[in-house]
């Protein structure tokens, strides 16, 4: 078993004394009927499906922890709710958070397949002691028109302008660059050092299509851009099949990015959306921010 | 020297020298070629890329034995990473064309023994990537058929190592989890994918590692596996930080490694290993 170092986070009897400072803070709170994670929920289909998007099967979106009927003081969006996230949503006052991706490290969260594992525990163990709950918000997110996920990564690119959703989903036209000049924007504009690259740094770039994290959606963009920007993608297929092509004369190239740093900015977008959803509480979103940092070499 | 037996009668014996009969492994055996080709020279790599057919053709090492596929379909060496749309998404590909082409036209055959190999030696890739990064793997328990090893090393640091991996397995693009700057003197090293996670969880429960080195493969590392349940850990207060090298510089020493057995199974054969350089390159200031 692992050591685990818990004692950092909120006791239930802390809790009980933060939420109490909460309310009492909050007078509008605090006379408001008491909101619960479920009825979130059912408001926040409701708005989905007075957009369009109607509630349907998913294998993704669903809660994957705590109770749906806990009562919340505050709402948190983010992307992955890792257990840093967790701690860091209540410490700002949010115990209820809405997450784009998985709690349980399998894309299915499978929670019954870690429950003897003591991250696992841990995790669960938190969320008990402090109230809290975590529902996942995946395929309806992206079902929304234009698909908030890319809509917010071309905001924080800078590249809106260059993002025609109704004409090219997930093709950005921009003024024309180096492939390393692509790379370090995306750098600078993401916060990260985290961007891998595949290609010829003098590779003269006009499109670049965004993709998900495999190599079936990583050819789709690579075969109507100049470069593929992906989300994590296995290097020991995706790197290669660039390595060949380029071996074949095609101009083309990957950039791989994180898939926070692909994904992440819709769920700042959702904070946004949520506000009008709940009024009566405080929404946030939280960043999950990059796993990954790049250690200075010599080269 | 050449010999008179053919890609069929080869993979027979490496199959029987592995242990492990894998003609019915998905995406593995022969991926490539004519089984009845006669055999003139063998070359082992990472991954059979155009460049090394050519390169192949031209030496006359028509028996290719490779780690990953040669048409990109990697498949679920120890998670479910699904190459189905794969498949799909490459008819037509003329990257794919192109290989099969060369691998035609110049009587090639490639083999790829992934799953076979791990299995004969289960930690036989981490070893030897432990091995090539200077490290000193401590004994395994018996019967443990894991596939990371764990060494000590003199108190460093895991963006110290990272210089290491660059300076001794070209590892070029080197990506940490966690503090690189804190003190390491325990480490786990898992060439290849960090997947699955329950196996991650067992390599690293003796609570004195505090470093892991592993290649890292992708979206099902990060945010989908281990990589993910990783930061949890370090979110539980246990003091670890991850060094992911890169997929393909974690697995090539095993690969050079596997060259030398089969060195061993065929010694009237010409057999080497080939190597090529990550390409992957990450902008810097």
């Amino acid at each position: 078993m692992h050591p685990i170092d818990i004692d950092k986070s909120i006791s239930r009897r802390g809790f009980a004394r933060w939420a109490t400072t909460a309310l009492a803070a909050s007078p509008a709170l605090a006379a408001a009927d008491p909101l619960t994670a479920a009825q979130i929920v059912d408001r926040i289909k409701k708005k989905l499906a007075e957009e369009g998007v109607v509630w349907g099967p998913s294998n993704f979106d669903r809660f994957h922890l705590g109770d749906p009927g806990i009562q919340v003081v505050g709402v948190a969006t983010t992307f992955q709710p890792t257990l840093r996230v967790l701690q860091r949503a209540l410490a700002a006052g949010k115990n209820f958070v809405v997450a784009h991706e998985s709690t349980w490290w399998d894309g299915f969260d499978p929670v019954e397949a870690f429950l003897q594992d003591s991250v696992c525990q841990a995790k669960i163990r938190f969320a008990e002691q402090n109230h809290m709950a975590v529902w996942r918000i995946h395929d309806h997110w992206h079902r929304r028109k234009p698909d908030p996920i890319f809509t917010g990564l071309a905001r924080k690119l800078e590249w809106s302008a260059y993002y025609k959703y109704e004409e090219r989903p997930r093709h950005y036209e921009i003024p024309e660059m180096s492939l390393e000049e692509v790379a370090r924007h995306i750098q600078q504009k993401l916060g990260t050092q985290n961007v891998v690259v595949v290609g010829d740094r003098n590779l003269r770039v006009k499109t670049v299509g965004d993709c998900a994290h495999i190599l079936s959606s990583v050819l789709p963009a690579l075969r109507a851009c100049d470069v593929a920007l992906v989300g994590e993608t296995p290097q020991h297929d995706t790197f290669e099949y660039l390595r060949d092509a380029m071996s074949l004369g095609m101009k083309k190239g990957v950039v791989m990015i994180s898939h926070e740093g692909l994904e992440e900015w819709g769920m700042q977008a959702c904070a946004d959306w949520l506000k009008p959803v709940v009024p009566e509480l405080p929404v946030e979103w939280i960043a999950t921010g990059d796993p990954f940092q790049v250690p200075a070499i010599r080269v | 020297m050449e010999s008179e037996m053919t890609g069929r009668t080869a993979d027979l014996i490496v199959c029987a020298a592995l242990g492990d009969p894998m003609s019915t492994a998905r995406y593995e055996g022969l991926c490539a070629g004519n089984a009845n080709t006669r055999v003139l020279g063998v070359m082992v790599c990472y991954a059979p890329t155009l460049d090394l057919l050519r390169r192949a053709a031209a030496e006359k090492k028509n028996f290719i034995v490779s780690r990953e596929h040669p048409f990109f379909l990697h498949g679920g060496l120890y998670y479910s990473y699904g190459t189905d749309g794969l498949e799909a998404a490459m008819k037509d590909d003329p990257v794919v064309a192109a290989k099969r082409q060369i691998i035609n036209a110049n009587q090639l055959m490639v083999y790829r023994y992934a799953s076979a190999w791990d299995l004969f030696k289960p930690k036989a890739q981490s070893l030897a990537l432990a091995q090539a990064l200077g490290l000193k793997p401590l004994p395994s328990a018996p019967g443990d058929r894991s596939r990371g090893v764990v060494c000590d090393v003199p108190r460093t640091t895991l963006a110290a190592l990272a210089q290491t991996a660059a300076d001794r397995v070209k590892a070029f693009c080197p990506r940490t989890v966690g503090d690189a700057a804190g003190s390491v003197t325990r480490v786990a090293v898992l060439a290849g994918e960090t997947d699955p996670t329950p196996a991650l969880a067992r390599l690293l429960a003796d609570p004195k590692i505090d470093g892991v080195i592993a290649g890292g493969g992708g979206t099902v590392d990060e945010v989908d596996g281990a990589i993910a349940w990783f930061q949890d850990l370090m979110a539980t207060g246990r003091k670890i930080a991850m060094l992911a090298i890169g997929h393909l510089p974690s697995e090539a020493p095993g690969c050079a490694e596997m060259a030398k057995f089969l060195g061993g199974v065929f010694p009237a054969l010409p057999i080497e290993y080939w190597e090529t350089p990550d390409p992957g390159w990450i902008p810097r200031s």
